[in-house]
């Protein structure tokens, strides 16, 4: 579902996004996301790729967006396919396309990038492939990155380099950064803004800090407490009871109301919606506390 | 630690990889001169990234694959030197539980055929009502038995995974990575269910795992590998590491605690290829700590009580 929310972000009109910098493409002022505009840039991007000898699925990926180290296309250079997205998004010629390749590159500290923009990808480790997309992200100078689970075939130690060069960018560019994951801990080193997702809705929309202190949802509260953590003792961890049901086959009323521990008959029958909480954030829970802090 | 039930000596395990038709024939060693002890109703969790060798471990000490060198021994019994037959019979006393609840069930097989398989292997007669009991015990509802591996979800197939490995009452089971597959909130489920099973059969268990917090939680001892040998065995799951790749390791796992928010110091570079393993130790060219000595010479494992590392320059 998680996936979903990125390949339709149309129905994400709550969620804003706020780069730090003027964002045109996105909307002034943090109004609803600019869908139409992503649309209409990538289909701008494949009219040209189309009339382009070039690969087309490496020009469709790079607008804006970020996905795992299969995206990487087999058969060009990795050079090729960092230059092409410059040249459709910024109109650079060929040459200065790679130039700015190997710049990107050694940004994201690549040992030798000149060696490396002249490999096929096959010839590179998983984290280097990962790095590579990041580097095809960068080329059109995006204002946003959605990253789609960008670690989760990665080992830790090379999960920690790239959440580092993703946080490091963002800081440093002022790029909004869409993080999409499964892994708590991750979204609890690296988000300001977190929207919890289940079964298609989002359940709680917070600032990471009051969302992991005090969650709103008791999907969250579950959630969080299915992670082991330091100092926990032996069989406080129990899971959330029941399984994700599948799409097509939602319980009506509140999605999770047949795996939620305090699950009452209006939960059964009635949507509860997202409503706004007094310091921030939003839950769409027909018991929350509006109040919590 | 009660009386060792599993004891692994020296354990090797080489791989062959054919260089193509002109190509020289590259040899890599997945697991390299692992000593291990297993005591008798222990959890010890083995740890590492990709390529370490862990299920490469996990199957060598089933014996599922052949070693190249060393001794395996449950409960007194040397399983390297059993014949076939004999190491069948010895199979009741240990299983598995594989990491992909999708392709380690045999999707034309109803559930209690699969559950009426290990039997079948061992040519024992089934005790009646063994199958209810074993969805019992793994907390699903009889009406399971009829049903096949595609119409359950992963979690479901997974507690099946479970019961197939629990049905001939094994002392010994290896968890392959058993929660790898699955969603957070289905994994805790899996390691509350493994843990409750444990204390009811008396169970021990090796359990092979990429996630470190996990151990932690779920393990009394844990082993630390890195490219195929032991580089540090942690007494317990509180103690701190002696080892840089162990204290690396911890350092790249994120706590779900944005109050625990830090600046990332990664480990520089990336696990290099096992057929071209560098000299001296290992983790040498990605070591903060690295000296001379680390180039050349290959530090041996050494127990300091129960913990031990190998190092020349541990924390």
């Amino acid at each position: 579902m998680r996936n979903a929310m990125v390949q339709a972000p149309a129905s994400l009109i709550p969620f804003q996004f706020r780069t730090k910098a003027p964002a045109p493409h996105f909307g002034q002022n943090g109004q609803a996301m600019g869908m139409l505009d992503m649309r209409h840039r990538r289909r701008k991007a494949e009219d040209i790729a189309d009339k382009l000898p070039l690969d087309e699925s490496a020009a469709r990926q790079t607008t804006l967006r970020l996905d795992d180290h299969h995206q990487v296309g087999r058969i060009r250079h990795i050079g090729e396919q960092v230059d092409v997205v410059s040249r459709l998004h910024l109109g650079l010629s060929a040459q200065t396309a790679r130039l700015r390749t190997l710049d990107l590159l050694a940004q994201l500290r690549i040992p030798e990038p000149a060696a490396v923009a002249e490999a096929y990808p096959h010839q590179l480790s998983g984290g280097m492939k990962q790095r590579i997309v990041i580097a095809m992200a960068l080329a059109g100078e995006p204002d946003l990155i959605i990253a789609d689970e960008p670690t989760t075939a990665l080992d830790v130690t090379v999960q920690a380099q790239i959440i580092q060069i993703l946080t490091r960018l963002s800081r440093d560019r002022g790029l909004a950064l869409l993080l999409i994951t499964h892994d708590m801990g991750v979204v609890a080193q690296v988000c300001d803004r977190v929207a919890v997702l289940y079964a298609g809705r989002i359940a709680e929309e917070r600032a990471v800090d009051p969302l992991f202190a005090t969650p709103a949802h008791p999907y969250t509260t579950a959630l969080i407490d299915c992670i082991p953590r330091d100092g926990m003792t032996p069989g406080s961890l129990h899971g959330i009871p029941g399984a994700v049901p599948t799409s097509g086959r939602y319980p009506p009323g509140c999605r999770f109301n047949p795996r939620c521990a305090s699950a009452a008959d209006l939960c059964r029958q009635e949507r509860p919606l997202l409503r706004p909480l007094h310091h921030g954030g939003a839950v769409a829970c027909h018991f929350a506390n509006a109040e919590a802090p | 630690m009660s009386a060792p039930l599993l004891q692994v000596e020296g354990l090797t395990k080489q791989f062959h990889a054919s260089g193509g038709l002109f190509g020289r024939q590259r040899s890599m060693t997945a697991v390299r001169e692992v000593d291990l002890t297993v005591g008798r109703g222990e959890v010890v969790g083995v740890v590492g990234e990709s390529g370490c060798g862990k299920s490469t471990l996990a199957r060598l000490v089933l014996r599922l694959i052949e070693p190249t060198a060393g001794r395996i021994t449950l409960d007194g019994t040397d399983l390297t030197a059993l014949s076939p037959a004999a190491l069948r019979a010895e199979r009741r006393r240990m299983s598995i539980v594989f990491q992909d609840p999708y392709s380690s069930l045999d999707p034309r097989y109803a559930i209690a055929d699969i559950l009426a398989e290990p039997f079948v292997v061992q040519s024992r007669p089934m005790p009646p009502d063994t199958v209810d009991e074993m969805l019992d015990a793994v907390g699903l509802p009889q009406s399971t038995a009829k049903q096949y591996p595609h119409q359950l979800s992963g979690g479901q197939r997974q507690r099946i995974g479970i019961a197939r490995a629990l049905a001939l009452r094994p002392e010994f089971v290896v968890l392959d990575e058993p929660t790898a597959s699955l969603d957070v909130s289905i994994q805790a489920q899996i390691i509350a269910l493994l843990s409750s099973l444990r204390d009811r059969f008396g169970l021990t268990y090796l359990f092979i795992s990429h996630d470190l917090g996990l151990v932690r939680y779920f393990c009394n001892r844990i082993v630390v590998m890195y490219l195929g040998a032991v580089c540090e065995i942690l007494p317990n799951a509180q103690s701190s590491p002696r080892h840089p790749y162990t204290s690396a390791l911890l350092a790249s796992s994120f706590s779900p605690d944005p109050s625990a928010r830090r600046d990332i110091a990664p480990l520089a570079g990336e696990i290099p290829s096992p057929f071209n393993l560098p000299a001296g130790c290992a983790f040498a060219g990605r070591c903060p700590r690295v000296t001379d000595l680390c180039r050349r010479r290959s530090p041996s494992l050494v127990a300091d009580g129960g913990h031990a590392v190998a190092c020349f320059n541990p924390l």
